[in-house]
Parts: C-alpha cells; structure tokens; sequence
C-alpha cells in the first residue's frame, strides 16, 4: 500500500529530570512504530501518562524527538522553526483536547480563521479569502456560519469551539489530523457529532487520521485501526474490531475488563495496581507487576512486538465504511510473551487466555 | 467602555484629566512669572496673589501651575520608557526561555536590588545638567525591572497555554504569535504596570527636587516644596507655601490609584461583579457585607436591568440581575 502519508519509526522521547547526582530519565515514548495512511483512522488508546500525547506533541514536531524517524511521503523530516516548520504544519495539523483552552479568548472565530487561510493559501484575494473562512465553517457544520464567524470563543458551548479548532486545522488543507483526545473534555451527548465529523473528514477529504482517546469503546466505533499504549510502548496493535473483540494482550484485555459492565459476573476484575512510574520502570515487561500470567522471562527481558495469526472467528477488516483495502488484512501485533513460539522454557503460559485471543475453538 | 463606566477610574480620569488640562495650559494662565520677585513678601492668600507668596514675593499659584507640566512629563515619559523595556525584557524572557530567559532574569534581579533613589541621586548629581529627560531616563531606567518580572511571568504561564500551541501547531510565525496572540492579553497588566511607574515616577521626581538634587531652575512640585522647607515656612506658619503643592501631588496619587483599581476591576470579572453587585444590592436597601454571598430566590420579579449587554461585549461571569435577594453565611 503506498497510501502512507506519516509514518514514525523507532520514536522516542525522554525527558531528564532533575540536576547532577539525582538526574532521571523519563521515559515518556519508547520506540513507538506508527503508520498513518490517507483515509484511514488510527487510534492511539491507553491510560494517562502514558505517552498519546507526547506522540501527537512528536508527530506535530512541536517538540523535537530524542531519537527514532519521522517520515513524510516516505523521506526523513526534522524541522525546527520558520519556513520549513511552517510548510510542514501544512501537511500535518493537530487538534487539542481542551476546546476551552485551545482558542485565545481574546480572538474572535474570524480572527483564528482567517489567519489559518492567510498562513497556508497566502496568495487569495480578499474575497477568495472571507470564501474560504466560511467554507471552513461549513465543513464543520457551524451553519449558518454568518452567525457564527464573529463569535467570540467564550460565546460558544465546548461542541462549537471544538468543532472552530477543526475548521482552523483544515484551513491548511492538511493530510494528516492529530486529534489529541479531541472529544474527551465534550459532553457525552455532543461526542458522537464530533466522531462522525471526523469521519466525514476521512472519507470525503481522504484525511489520515490519529486519533487519541483513553476511550477503547470509541476507538472500536471510529478508527480502522487500533494501537494499545502502555507506559510509553506499543503493546498491541491490529485491527479495532479485533483489538477490542479479541484483546491479546493482557493489558488491553484489563483495559476493556475496566469498563464498567452492569451485567459484569466478575466485578473484582483480573489485574490491579498502578501503571509504574517513567522514570523507573521495572526490568522486562512494564507491564509485568500487574500482570496475572508474568513469569521470570517477563521480569529480565522486555517481549518485542509479535506477530499474532487473526482470529478464525473474525473475518478480517469488518470495521464499517473502511477504505482500507480488504484484500490486504491489517497486521496483528502484540508484545507479549505469551505469543512466542520459539518454546523457551521461562515463558509465562495461560492457554485458555490464549485461546480466547486467537479465537480458536477450545 | 466598562472601564470608563467604572466610578473609580472615572473619577480618576477625572482627576488626571484637570491635572493634564493645567500642565498643558498652566504656563499661559499663570497670573505671574514664577520667578519675578515682588514686594509683597510671605504674604498669605489674597484677592492679587490667590495662594499667596515666597519670602521674596513670588507668587505660589503661578509657581504650581508652571510646575505641573514638569511633574507630569517626568512621570509619564518614564512611565512609558520603564514599560517599553520591561515588556521587551520581560515577554522576551518568558516567550524564548532558556538561557535568554536566565541572562534578562538575572539582569531584572540586579536592577530590583538596586536601591532605586540613592542610585538616581548618584547619577543626577554626576551629569553637567540634571533636566526633566535626564531626570525621566534616569528614573525609567530604574523602574523597569519589576514589572518586567510580572511581564515574564505572566507571558511564562500563557506560552504553555493551548491556544498558544495551537497557534504554533498551525505555522504561525513567532513574532506573530507574541504580537497578536499573546501581547493582547497582556493589555491590562501593561497599562496597570504603566500607571504604576507613573505613580514611582512623579513621586521619585518630585523627592529629587525637595532634596535639592533636580535642578533647581526648573519648577516643579518639589521645587516648591524645597523653598519652602529651607525657608522654614512651617515654623513661620506658611501653610500657604506647601500644602497645595502637597494636595496636588497628593490627588495625583489618589487619581492614578484609582485608575489601577479600575483596571483592576476590570480585568478581574471577580472583583467586577462584586463592585456591580454591591451597587445592585444597595440599590435595593441591602447593605454588602464581606464574606456573605447574597442568595437569588426566584419567586419576585428581578429588577429592571439599567442596559442590554451589546453583541460584541464578554459578559460578566455572575450574572447580576437578581431576584430576591437574601442574605446567607458563605463559610
């Protein structure tokens, strides 16, 4: 597929903590691999401090990288300030999570606007210009824009600004949308127009989408692919209706147990405790205080990404209104040692949670 | 305009305004030269000489109407020199960060620590000729450091704000983002910087001249007051010779006061709807206590409201149109 438009290789952040003798390294993004196609929505799930949004915050080149690649239209790019910086926001745009923070109060909706459109298409006369400002605020449905172009963000509920921070990100006719959790500060009842905006984005401007939630339930409505984060590294990746249906990873399989379920026969859950802290986490697999199955070969050695057969009972890329290519099934990963197949003797063993994995009939 | 319906800081205006009309017109309707000498020495205030005269007859009105123009130059070029740097030094240090930032930190940290007034008498002392422009540049250079703190710290707290990020998210350039994006929400915190420098500055002008360090040549406030004090006019009963110089200063203090309080008001929609609530409650024979909160009871028609917010203006955060109103402990 050379639908590719972004793709992260090897990506990684750290962040030093304090000065001389007590200097820690904060591990905030390890080695994430991220391909993002045109028309595709990726969604990057996991819990709070671990690494979504310095991803975005990467991906956006807002802040540099420590090491790994980041490659637009497959070629290597870094781009620090001025033009070059600039000529890249045109391909890649971000959203933020809180619509109440991300438009300056003391701007109105035209002013936000109309700066998008001179910074990327500078060359419209003045009446090609006020055009394009309202064609913004038609794409995100704020109708009848006349009404809402002078607005000041304070006179919008948290919908309509989010939906004016959409409209600023497409005035440069981006390829890529990083939406930092961009309906988690929302009211439930106003989330889903949000999603199907996004949505429509995908499927009628062919925009490659990031999509950044904590909401695994969401990311199964809205994105064609899944990624599971867990303490600054991928953990599993796949298809979202298979992440979701057939977690294989026992983080993602504790991350959806942590939905509340009124009809749950076993409320106790499997895993507890608290994700580790970045600047310390424990040898092997980050993941191995909570998990229930860890044996000796989770606590030395950190598991790499594995590829996983799809489930029997799952036919591949059933996620609706995808532009994926079906022939072509999306790739499922997992960094679990629960899925090597080389027999070694340490590694942790749980068969009926592997089963239910894989689909396979027990 | 809130801020000019504000009572404080129209009253203040007010004040500053008459004080601003005089420095302009004050040497044209002055009745005497302020240096002629006249035969009615230490005379009290008289229909000829309406605040009276020196002990060698010079007349004390004319005196204080041609020294208004000096008092309130001094103070508002060093009011606007000392803001232009500190917002340069301070937005510059909080914008770039870094070693930029611990270098202008550092240099605002040694110029708060300089005892400003010995400093300025030093240096007023050392120059051949110590006039209004060196006496301001000399004050403004002393004055900037504090609100260039203020300057960084808040520009230190709006860089990191979202919409700050979004602005560079969509390629804004960096002199953009400061000019447009963060500057106008600075406004209130320069202009009440500003007023305050402006109080530092006449108040540091006119202690310059009653020490006797100014020259002498030029009137102003404190020229007046230096006479008055070496020809002991207290102890011979002259109130005439020093108070009106000490209530002009006096009210221009109060005026600029004010105006920061409105200013402040303004900006605070706290301390804005807190001063138009105690209004409405008075209004209503209820007297505002502090540390109660009045309590809407929806069952009586609210009061008519004086006027209908425009479009295009922020509307206060509580609303203060109120039904009945009761008075409730808060805490």
């Amino acid at each position: 597929m050379n639908d590719v438009v972004l793709e992260a290789r090897g990506l990684t952040k750290h962040y030093t903590s304090g000065h001389f003798r007590k200097k820690r390294i904060v591990r905030a993004v390890d080695g994430v691999d991220i391909t993002l196609r045109r028309g595709e929505v990726v969604a990057l799930v996991g819990e709070s401090g671990s690494g979504k949004s310095t991803i975005a915050r990467l991906l956006s080149q807002l802040i540099p990288r420590t090491a790994g690649d980041i490659l637009l239209d497959g070629e290597s790019i870094t781009v620090g300030y001025g033009h070059a910086f600039r000529a890249y926001t045109k391909r890649v745009q971000m959203i933020f999570q809180d619509p109440f923070a991300s438009l300056n109060p003391v701007h109105p909706v035209r002013h936000t606007l109309n700066r998008s459109v001179s910074i990327h298409s500078p060359k419209l006369s003045k009446k090609e210009h006020d055009a394009a400002v309202l064609t913004l605020l038609e794409r995100v449905h704020l109708r009848p824009t006349e009404r809402y172009v002078d607005k000041y963000p304070h006179e919008l509920s948290g919908g309509q600004r989010q939906r004016a921070s959409i409209a600023r990100a497409l005035g440069a006719s981006p390829s890529v949308l990083l939406a930092d959790e961009p309906i988690s500060m929302l009211d439930v009842s106003i989330r889903l127009g949000v999603l199907n905006l996004l949505r429509e984005l995908r499927d009628e401007l062919r925009i490659a989408i990031l999509y950044i939630t904590h909401d695994i339930a969401s990311a199964r409505y809205f994105a064609d692919r899944t990624m599971v984060m867990y303490a600054g590294r991928v953990v599993e990746t796949g298809d979202s209706e298979i992440v979701t249906q057939h977690p294989a990873h026992p983080y993602t399989n504790l991350l959806i147990a942590s939905a509340p379920d009124p009809d749950a026969e076993h409320p106790e859950g499997r895993a507890k405790g608290e994700p580790p802290s970045l600047a310390k986490t424990p040898t092997g697999c980050s993941f191995n205080p909570r998990c229930p199955f860890a044996s000796e070969l989770c606590r030395s050695e950190a598991p790499p990404l594995l590829e996983l057969p799809l489930p029997v009972s799952v036919a591949p890329s059933s996620s609706v209104g995808s532009v994926t290519d079906a022939a072509a099934p999306v790739p499922r990963q997992a960094a679990c040692w629960l899925y090597d197949t080389t027999g070694r003797a340490d590694a942790p063993s749980a068969p009926e949670f592997v089963a239910d994995a894989l689909g396979v009939a027990r | 305009m809130g801020f000019i319906r504000n009572r404080k800081s129209l009253t203040g205006l007010i004040i500053l305004g008459f004080f601003v009309l005089i420095a302009i017109i004050g040497p044209w309707i002055a009745p005497y030269d302020p240096d002629a000498l006249g035969d009615a020495t230490l005379a009290p205030p008289s229909p000829e000489h309406w605040l009276g005269t020196t002990q060698v007859g010079q007349d004390i009105l004319s005196q204080l109407l041609v020294g208004t123009r000096g008092v309130l130059v001094v103070g508002f070029v060093s009011g606007a020199i000392a803001t232009f740097l500190a917002v340069i030094v301070g937005v510059t240090a909080g914008y770039v960060g870094g070693l930029t930032d611990e270098i202008l930190s550092a240099l605002a940290n040694i110029f708060l620590v300089i005892p400003a007034l010995p400093l300025i008498i030093i240096i007023t002392s050392q120059l051949p000729s110590a006039g209004e422009f060196t006496t301001a540049a000399v004050i403004s250079i002393t004055a900037w450091a504090w609100g260039s703190r203020i300057m960084r710290a808040q520009t230190l707290s709006l860089r990191n704000r979202d919409f700050i990020q979004a602005s560079r998210a969509n390629g804004e350039s960096l002199w953009r983002i400061v000019t447009v994006e963060i500057l106008p929400n600075l406004t209130a915190i320069i202009a009440s910087s500003f007023v305050g420098t402006v109080t530092f500055a006449i108040l540091s002008e006119i202690t310059l001249a009653f020490i006797g360090v100014a020259s002498i040549s030029d009137w102003n406030w404190g020229t007046i007051l230096f006479w008055a004090q070496s020809n002991q006019a207290l102890a011979r009963g002259a109130w005439w010779w020093f108070v009106p110089a000490g209530l002009c200063i006096a009210l221009v203090g109060m005026a600029l006061a004010l105006i920061n309080f409105g200013i402040d008001e303004y900006v605070s929609p706290r301390l804005r709807t807190t001063a138009a609530r105690s209004r409405d409650l008075k209004r209503l024979g209820i007297t505002p206590r502090v540390g109660f909160t009045p309590v809407a009871r929806g069952h009586l028609a609210p009061p008519k409201p004086r006027r209908r917010p425009k479009p295009h203006e922020p509307v206060p955060a509580i609303d203060t149109s109120f039904a009945m109103i009761e008075e409730e402990a808060n805490r």
